[in-house]
């Protein structure tokens, strides 16, 4: 069954397919144009502001960059990162990744900040799990398998991941059991130096690799994702965590090379969990292969969390609000 | 940001490099725009270049303060009307000899027939904003001044289409 957005997508491809090249020599030569001053046009009675919204909303495809700052606590000193958290997350993640269902969302004012909530709630989750404070979710606990000598409990939006491992080394097998299913995971560290690290799983036809690498741990941590499936990768970004006085991060979605996307992420006030900036932009590339940009979308999001520890979003741009709530449902 | 202001004096001088500039960037508005009616892609491509024509004739009555695409798509949708209302009798003839036959039909694969069944389960009005808002994702507001109607009716026959497209049994 071809979900609605691939139908649109189709569509949208068919027409753009289509579109024929035109012979500018002879429509300009065919062109008589008629000098005549101007009288009031049909488009006298667009207000003002809405103007500037229309020359904002040529839009192409794709997608470039997601820049994320986040302020995690201003007020508390930035602790490190435990390696043994970090490769338990970093695997978990893998197994969230496999288990992850996208959500279509429908949106009646096309935003294209709404094709980008599942990644934003995506990065959000494993921020949220490498730097939480919540360590309650987070144990260390006797392994009850003969074959890992250590085990890590991560319980996240009321799910439970179970991390078996031994040694920390240059290879490492981790075997995550969630659901009860087992994934193995392989983490190899590519530089005995620096953390550089390839987390790897292979599940069915499926391969999802997370690379980690650690610039220097005192001032960031930059996480390279790569998920691919049959060989090929459909989705890349680039996430940096930056320490700090505060602790904020960049994350770079390169999936695709036409979208330049941005969010600016603070750490909410009030009730708030996060407020954030985001930026879009549209580009098209020219003959000469520099780009163009054809749109910009600017727009403000506040999260909240749901009552099930998941995420809500309310969207503001310049003359729309929307609100995807805890079902996934827009509003 | 598209700031098509800045190549109204190179469109009044027909400067080539200005005019092939703005084609490309308004070609997808206004081909969709144009086959939301007529849906036969050769006669999209004839009122194509009529438009981008009368676009340079009357080209000293647009005033920058205003939306050029905007512009622009009007002339296009009002000559994709005036060619649907003279050859409407033959297209309905056609319609007549074949059950299976739809007025524009130049399928060349099973996708193709698949995204052609979509279209033609909308209205003239539903296919039109659906079209404006998909390829070039026109604000409700464009499309609403574009086809002269009410936002708010603009947002209903959208989200029909949307229903139509996602209900329907393409699959």
């Amino acid at each position: 069954m071809i979900k609605t957005k691939d139908k649109i997508k189709m569509i949208r491809k068919y027409i753009i397919d289509h579109t024929p090249d035109i012979d500018s020599g002879y429509i300009l030569q065919k062109a008589a144009i008629e000098k005549v001053d101007v009288t009031a046009p049909k488009t006298q009675t667009i207000k003002r502001k809405y103007i500037l919204q229309m020359s904002l909303s040529i839009i192409l495809i794709g997608i470039l960059g997601i820049f994320i700052f986040f302020f995690l606590n201003q007020n508390k000193p930035t602790t490190l990162i435990p390696e043994e958290k970090l490769y338990a997350v970093s695997a978990v993640n893998l197994v969230i990744i496999d288990n992850w269902n996208k959500n279509e969302y429908l949106n009646t004012e096309d935003l294209m900040v709404v094709d980008e909530i599942d990644n934003l709630n995506y990065y959000l989750g494993f921020m949220e799990m490498m730097l939480s404070e919540r360590d309650f979710n987070f144990e260390s606990a006797n392994s009850d398998l003969a074959e890992y000598a250590n085990l890590m409990t991560l319980i996240y939006n009321q799910k439970q991941f179970s991390a078996y491992y031994n040694e920390i080394k240059d290879n490492t097998e981790i075997l995550v059991v969630y659901d009860g299913k087992n994934y193995h995971i392989s983490a190899d560290n590519n530089n005995s130096e620096n953390l550089n690290l390839t987390f790897t799983l292979i599940q069915e036809n499926h391969e999802y690799q997370l690379k980690i690498t650690e610039v220097n741990n005192l001032v960031k941590k930059q996480f390279e994702f790569v998920f691919k499936k049959n060989n090929t990768v459909y989705h890349r970004s680039n996430l940096v965590i930056h320490h700090n006085d505060e602790i904020s991060a960049t994350l770079h979605n390169i999936s695709q090379n036409d979208k330049d996307i941005s969010f600016i992420i603070q750490k909410g006030r009030h009730l708030s969990l996060y407020d954030i900036s985001y930026q879009i932009k549209l580009k098209e590339k020219q003959m000469n292969d520099k780009p163009i940009i054809l749109a910009i979308e600017n727009g403000k999001i506040d999260v909240q969390t749901g009552w099930a520890y998941d995420y809500q979003y309310t969207i503001n741009t310049d003359n729309v609000e929307i609100f995807i709530d805890s079902d996934k449902t827009i509003r | 940001m598209a700031n098509y202001n800045d190549y109204i004096e190179g469109l009044k001088n027909k400067d080539e490099e200005t005019f092939n500039l703005i084609y490309n960037k308004t070609k997808h508005t206004v081909y969709a725009t144009i086959y939301a009616i007529v849906q036969n892609h050769t006669v999209c491509e004839d009122i194509m270049q009529d438009t981008y024509i009368t676009m340079l004739e009357k080209i000293y009555q647009y005033q920058p303060k205003y939306s050029f695409l905007t512009w622009l798509t009007t002339i296009a949708r009002n000559k994709a009307i005036d060619y649907y209302r003279k050859n409407k009798r033959e297209v309905l003839v056609d319609i007549n000899e074949t059950d299976t036959f739809l007025p524009g039909r130049e399928a060349t694969g099973e996708k193709n027939l698949l995204i052609e069944e979509m279209l033609s389960k909308l209205s003239e009005t539903e296919r039109s904003i659906f079209l404006m808002r998909i390829v070039k994702r026109l604000k409700n507001r464009e499309i609403a001044e574009i086809m002269d109607l009410p936002l708010g009716t603009v947002l209903w026959h959208y989200s029909q289409a949307v229903k139509k497209i996602k209900g329907g049994n393409f699959d």
